[in-house]
């Protein structure tokens, strides 16, 4: 392309960049540079396999086995248990009744008899 | 294709390239080396993730990071003149710094050497801004956008440095290059 006055600019850019891919680095640059590239992809991030925490396994089984008693329970004709709550209501309707059969008690003839 | 296998292909295909553009940048063949590899490497650990095609932006934006701290090292280390580019503090020949050594060996001198010589000296005295844009399109081949994106700056700073850079270059090496 020596002398030619009508080279456009895109012919010229072409040409740079021709001579530039012609050049080789030394072999002992070359060398140095893949060293460089091997070390920088050892920091690459493997994707890890995501571990479940420890308490996972605990809690799966515990649910397992609430599971499988209450459906025990179920399937043998038993009423499930009752929650607290339930329990103490129980309990306090007892006492009610207890007490109304005492003030019945009182009131009847044997009390005045006595 | 892992992360790591196509990584190492794509810094395989640039490697070469980055670093002759650091060592116009830095004009020595050791600090050169050291800012290609520590680009490659935070190329790696931070961005190994993201797709294919935003590596190169990416890679040459960091490349481009660590040419700009080098210069601001040496700027504390030899005052405000050694802000400007390395033909204007530097006694050293640009051309015998990028001609890997041939330049020692008269009888390897061909035509073909003489014209990357004369072309790695007129790269070498480009203003920063124009090499890197004419690198970065012309010989890397990323777009406007990329580019912009790689130098922070705007698609019409680039498309300006890009023509300058070009227009300099065919005025340095005239026309009867190569």
């Amino acid at each position: 392309m020596i002398g030619d006055d009508r080279r456009n600019d895109g012919d010229f850019v072409d040409e740079v960049r021709a001579v530039l891919d012609a050049q080789t680095l030394a072999p002992d640059l070359a060398e140095r540079l893949a060293a460089a590239r091997r070390r920088a992809l050892t920091s690459v991030d493997v994707p890890s396999l995501r571990v479940p925490p420890s308490w996972v396994p605990a809690g799966a089984l515990a649910t397992t086995l609430l599971t499988v008693g209450l459906t025990v329970a179920i399937d043998n004709g038993g009423t499930p248990p009752l929650d607290d709550d339930a329990q103490i209501a129980t309990v306090e309707d007892m006492d009610l009744l207890l007490d109304l059969e005492f003030v019945a008690w009182l009131d009847t003839d044997n009390v005045d008899a006595g | 294709m892992s992360n790591a296998a196509a990584l190492n292909r794509y810094l395989a295909g640039v490697e070469q390239r980055a670093f002759r553009m650091a060592r116009y940048a830095v004009s020595d063949v050791d600090e050169a080396m050291d800012i290609v590899q520590d680009a490659m490497l935070t190329l790696a650990r931070k961005y190994a993730t993201k797709p294919e095609a935003e590596w190169p932006p990416l890679f040459f934006r960091i490349l481009r990071n660590r040419i700009t701290d080098f210069h601001r090292r040496r700027t504390v280390q030899r005052g405000i003149f050694a802000m400007f580019t390395p033909r204007d503090r530097d006694d050293a020949n640009p051309i015998d710094l990028v001609s890997d050594g041939r330049a020692a060996e008269p009888e390897f001198r061909t035509q073909l050497d003489a014209a990357a010589r004369r072309l790695d000296g007129a790269l070498a005295a480009l203003p920063t801004r124009q090499r890197e844009a004419f690198l970065l399109r012309a010989w890397e081949g990323l777009d406007v956008a990329a580019t912009a994106q790689a130098m922070r700056c705007s698609e019409g700073s680039v498309k300006t440095h890009y023509s300058r850079a070009v227009h300099t270059l065919r005025e340095r090496l005239g026309d009867d290059w190569p």
